[in-house]
Parts: C-alpha cells; sequence; structure tokens
C-alpha cells in the first residue's frame, strides 16, 4: 500500500499535539509539578512583590 | 480535585461550569471573549458550507476554531480558581496561539495560490513545534504558578517569552513575503490582494493586541478590546472569499457581513455601561437592521435576476449548438442524397442523347420532342444537384480549391465563344471586349473560376429577353485585381433584390416573369467560391427594367 507523506505527517503531528497537551495535563494537573512562587509569610494582596523567593 | 494553590487564602471564588466565576468582575471579559468566537465561527461556517471545496474557507473555519478554542481557553484562565487548570491551560495556550497564526498563513497562501502549501512548507512548520512537543510540559514552558499577590497568573518560561515571539514573527514574515510576491506576480488586481492582505494582518495585530498590551502594561484587561477586531476581520476575510472566488453567493455574503456586524452592535449593549450610549447603539441597531434588511432584499433581487440571465445565456448557447449540429446533418444529408440522384441522372442523360442521336435506330419524329425534353430536364436536374453539392461542401468546409496562375481573359473568350450560339438561339447578343494592358494572369481555381463565369453569364442571358450581354474584362494595376464585368439589357433588378441577391435559396422578385426555373444556390455558391479564392462577385443595377451588372474580380499575377 503506498503511504501518501503528507497525510502520513499529518497525521503523526496532530498525534504529537494531542499527546503533548495530554502529558502537559498529567504533569500540571495529575502530578501537580510546577514551582509555586510565593512571599515568605504567603501570599499577599495588591502589593509589589518585593520579597519575592524562589 | 484539590489544587497546589488553596484558593481560600487569596479568597477566590468558586467556578461553575468552567467559564462562570465571580473572579471576572464585570461582563466585559465575558463578552470580548464569547462574542467575537461566536460571530467568527457564524461566519466562517456560513462561507465554509457555502463552498465547502474551497481551500480559503476551509484555512478560514480551521483559523476561527482555533481562535475560538483559545477564547474559550482564556476565558478558563480568567474565570478559575484553581492553580493547576491554569498551568494546565496557560501552558496549552502556546499551541492555538501558533496556529491561528499559522492557520492565516494557510489561509492567505490558498486564497492567492487556490492550494495549500506543499510538503515542504509542512515539514518546516512541523519543525517549529518541535521544542513545544519536547519542552511543553517542562518549566520551559511555564516556570511555576505565581502565587505573591494573589493575581492568579502563571509565570511564563522562555518558550513564551521568546520562542512563540520567534514562532509567531517567522510566520508574520511569510505571510508579509507571500504578500510581496503576490503583488508582483500581478495575477489578482492589486486592490484584491491589499484587501485581504489587510484583512489577515489585522486579523493577527486584533488577535495579539492583547497579549502585546497585557505584557507591557501588565493590565490584561485593556487588551481584549482588540477581540473585538477578530469577527470584523474574520468578516472581510469571508466577504473577499465570497466576492472573488465564489461569485454565486452574493446573498449569503451579505447576510454573512449583516450577522456580523449586528452581533457587533448588540455586544455594545453589554459592553457599555452608561446609558447614553445603550441609547445609541440600540437607534443604531434599528437603523442597521431596516437598511441590512433592504441591502439584503435588493442584493438578492439583483441575483436573481442575473440567474435568469444567465439561464437564458444557457439555453441560447444549446440552442446554437443545437442548431449547427441540424444544420451539419442536413448538408451531410443534401449531401449524399445528392451524389445518390446524380449517378442515374447521367445514365438518363447519357441514353437520352443516345436515343436522340440514332444509336438504337431511327426514332419517328414524334419521339424526337420528347427526348429533347428529358435530355434538358435531366441536365437542368443535374446542375442544380450540382449547386446543391457544392452548398454542402461549403458550408461543411470541404470545397477543395486548386488554385495556380492561369489567364483568365483567355478564359472568358472561350466561355462567351462557347455560349454564343446559346445566346444566338435566344435571340440576344453575347459580345466580348477587353482593355487589359497586363497578359491577364489570376491566380485562382481555374475550374472553379469557369463554373463561376458560366453562371454568370448564364444568368443575363436567362434574364435578358431582348438586346446585347457584353462581358468586358479589365484590370487595377494598383490594387492588382483583375475584373469580369456582364453587363446585360434584362430585367433588371431593385435594391432590396441585390440586397438579398446572394443569400440561399434567393432569387430575384421579377425571376417568375420571365418563367425562369432556378434553385437560388447559384449565385450564393459562385460568391462563396470567389471569396475563397480572394475574389469578390458584386451586383449593380439601376432598377428594374434597367439591366443588371455583375462583376467578378480576382487577384491579377501579371
Amino acid at each position: 500500500m503506498k503511504i501518501n507523506t503528507s497525510y502520513f505527517l499529518r497525521y503523526i503531528f496532530i498525534l504529537s499535539v494531542i499527546f503533548s497537551i495530554t502529558l502537559m495535563y498529567y504533569v500540571f494537573v495529575v502530578k501537580k509539578q510546577y514551582t509555586v512562587f510565593t512571599n515568605p509569610e504567603g501570599p499577599v494582596m495588591f502589593t509589589d512583590n518585593e520579597d519575592l523567593e524562589i | 480535585m484539590n489544587s497546589l494553590v488553596d484558593p481560600f487564602i487569596c479568597d477566590w471564588q468558586p467556578v461553575h461550569y468552567l467559564f462562570f466565576s465571580e473572579n471576572i468582575w464585570g461582563n466585559f471579559i465575558y463578552y470580548s471573549h464569547f462574542f467575537p468566537a461566536l460571530a467568527g465561527l457564524v461566519i466562517a461556517l456560513f462561507v465554509f458550507f457555502s463552498a465547502k471545496k474551497s481551500k480559503p474557507a476551509q484555512a478560514l473555519l480551521f483559523t476561527v476554531v482555533m481562535f475560538a478554542i483559545w477564547s474559550l481557553l482564556d476565558l478558563i484562565l480568567w474565570a478559575s480558581d484553581n492553580s493547576d487548570i491554569i498551568v494546565f491551560v496557560w501552558s496549552t495556550l502556546i499551541y492555538f496561539e501558533i496556529f491561528v497564526y499559522l492557520g492565516s498563513f494557510y489561509f492567505l497562501y490558498s486564497y492567492f495560490n487556490e492550494k495549500f502549501p506543499n510538503l515542504y512548507y509542512e515539514a518546516c512548520f512541523y519543525i517549529l513545534f518541535i521544542p513545544l512537543f519536547l519542552f511543553g510540559h517542562t518549566n520551559l514552558n511555564l516556570s511555576g504558578f505565581d502565587f505573591t499577590n494573589c493575581d492568579r497568573e502563571a509565570l511564563e518560561g522562555p518558550l513564551w517569552q521568546s520562542y512563540i515571539y520567534f514562532a509567531e514573527f517567522s510566520i508574520l514574515i511569510l505571510i508579509v513575503v507571500t504578500i510581496i510576491i503576490e503583488l508582483f506576480r500581478r495575477r489578482m488586481k492589486n486592490s484584491e490582494v491589499l484587501i485581504v492582505s489587510l484583512g489577515i494582518i489585522f486579523f493577527l495585530i486584533s488577535f495579539s493586541i492583547g497579549n502585546i498590551l497585557g505584557s507591557l502594561e501588565t493590565d490584561w484587561e485593556i487588551g481584549q478590546i482588540g477581540l473585538f477586531g477578530m469577527p470584523v476581520f474574520v468578516t472581510i476575510l469571508a466577504y473577499t472569499i465570497i466576492k472573488f472566488k465564489a461569485f454565486k453567493i452574493k446573498v449569503l455574503a451579505t447576510e454573512v457581513l449583516m450577522t456580523g456586524l449586528m452581533i457587533l452592535i448588540i455586544s455594545l449593549f453589554f459592553v457599555r455601561t452608561i446609558e447614553n450610549s445603550r441609547i445609541i447603539a440600540g437607534i443604531t441597531l434599528l437603523l442597521f437592521s431596516a437598511l441590512g434588511f433592504l441591502l439584503i432584499k435588493s442584493v438578492r433581487k439583483e441575483v436573481k435576476q442575473r440567474e435568469q440571465i444567465e439561464q437564458l445565456a444557457v439555453g441560447l448557447e444549446r440552442a446554437n449548438d443545437r442548431l449547427q449540429e441540424l444544420d451539419k446533418q442536413k448538408s451531410e444529408f443534401v449531401s449524399i442524397a445528392s451524389h445518390q440522384l446524380r449517378s442515374p441522372l447521367t445514365a438518363i442523360r447519357g441514353y437520352a442523347a443516345m436515343m436522340r442521336d440514332g444509336s438504337y435506330g431511327q426514332l419517328p419524329e414524334t419521339a424526337i420532342i420528347p427526348l429533347d425534353r428529358i435530355h434538358d430536364s435531366a441536365k437542368l436536374m443535374a446542375s442544380s444537384i450540382e449547386d446543391f453539392l457544392s452548398v454542402s461542401r461549403i458550408e461543411s468546409g470541404q470545397m477543395k480549391y486548386e488554385l495556380a496562375d492561369f489567364n483568365l481573359r483567355e478564359q472568358a473568350e472561350h466561355i462567351v465563344d462557347d455560349l454564343r450560339a446559346e445566346a444566338l438561339k435566344a435571340g440576344l447578343v453575347l459580345s466580348y471586349k477587353s482593355n487589359l494592358t497586363s497578359q491577364g494572369f489570376v491566380h485562382a481555381d481555374i475550374g472553379k473560376t469557369q463554373q463561376i463565369l458560366h453562371n454568370l453569364i448564364n444568368n443575363s442571358l436567362k434574364y435578358t429577353l431582348k438586346g446585347t450581354v457584353t462581358v468586358f474584362v479589365h484590370e487595377n494595376l494598383t490594387l492588382k485585381k483583375l475584373y469580369v464585368e456582364i453587363i446585360d439589357t434584362g430585367i433588371g433588378m431593385s435594391k432590396e433584390t441585390i440586397d438579398t441577391l446572394f443569400a440561399k435559396f434567393t432569387r430575384a422578385k421579377n425571376a417568375n416573369s420571365v418563367n425562369i426555373k432556378g434553385t437560388g444556390l447559384g449565385l450564393f455558391v459562385a460568391r462563396e467560391m470567389a471569396r475563397a479564392m480572394q475574389g469578390d462577385i458584386t451586383a449593380h443595377s439601376t432598377g428594374d427594367g434597367q439591366g443588371s451588372h455583375f462583376i467578378l474580380e480576382l487577384p491579377l499575377v501579371r
């Protein structure tokens, strides 16, 4: 069977996008692997973040 | 599902159905996201379903769908109280932003070229996405969640801060290059190229202005107003497709335009909070509705009329084709029938002549006259059949001409000599005159020329009851033409008769007065043959009873 290169690449591309977004969901929502930046005393509402702690 | 950040610390409000929450102050953000996405989708779907095979319509739908997804995801960001969801949705937005740019490029490219970019282009675009595939889920995309002052914002990593601008800028450069190439190619009108190009550029500016202003001012709300421009530019793009690519859906174009603008005006009701503005928007809406209705009605009428004209034109074309076909069939029929008739006629004429000459023994005197009549009638019939055959050949383009140089003066003289006896029999004087200074050579088919001269002189003899028929040969050396004039003192013709004399099956109105039989094809055939040999035949007469004057002209060689 002859494979149409253009369609094949497009198919792989769409699968990659879906896989990438699924991976994002898994990492950020399921595993919660992201850094939370805040002040030492916790968040301060409506102030400048001078004491930003990383 | 509990998020990593506790929403109660900052007093974030819970979200309902992903989009609705008190975290969004006022209605502006809802309208800036819902209405442009909805209006854009309505317009793009309208166009797509009107011209499904149109590549620009497909690209426009893809772009608008990507924009609608982007809008809804962005709205989730505004509404959500869940840091996990915010980080996840924010990280996916990068794909849809690039898709909107890419879709815009596909739209423009397919608009100009009637096809999508080839495999090499596509491969380059796929490469552009590789960093997103590899690092989209890492802190290179979003470095984390900013919980310093309860802003519900993600902190963007290098992919968001640099790479997306690189990708979008690259596509923008590609768009500009495509426009410049198209302007130089000059396949379309410059105005059309400019409308569609400005439409797409403003569409992208309108889309990105929020991000640019948000990054510069750290106030994300101001930039959202740009989203209202989206349906306007989608409308412009949709209009260009309809106007320039698919003419038959002009009504739809008007309706789409009206729908887009109406959605915009209605949205003003919700965005503007000042009472006066609402009144103005209300009046505008009323006026717009009335004018829009009239516009759609008039366009519909115009399109209907044009469709009727087009249908009539198609009908006429078909009728014309059918007539031509019938004419061809008629010519073929005449040709076949004439051939079938000619063979037995030859036998009849031949045997009648032989019997008349006594080849079958001496015949009684009473049989001679009927035999003469058989012979003459067969001759007349053969002549008519020859005319029919000539017409058939002329009309089917099968008449063959063997052009060569020959002395027309001599030919004319010979024909006059041949017919002199017949003229004398009818009590007429047939004379020949010439004042040629050249040799009298013409470039024509000798057989056809003889046939023409026979026809013309015979005609003059038939239509002249008394007097003379003169054949006068002369030339015009400047024009390089040789003329044979046949001047008679016959029944003459009126101007009306001369006008129709050379048409098929047409005879002089007073022809019956001299009891002449004929098919009315002789002069038609003669003139067609003369014209095919770069010559012509003209007829002149000062009126009934004033005699006639026919001129045959042919190209003089020497």
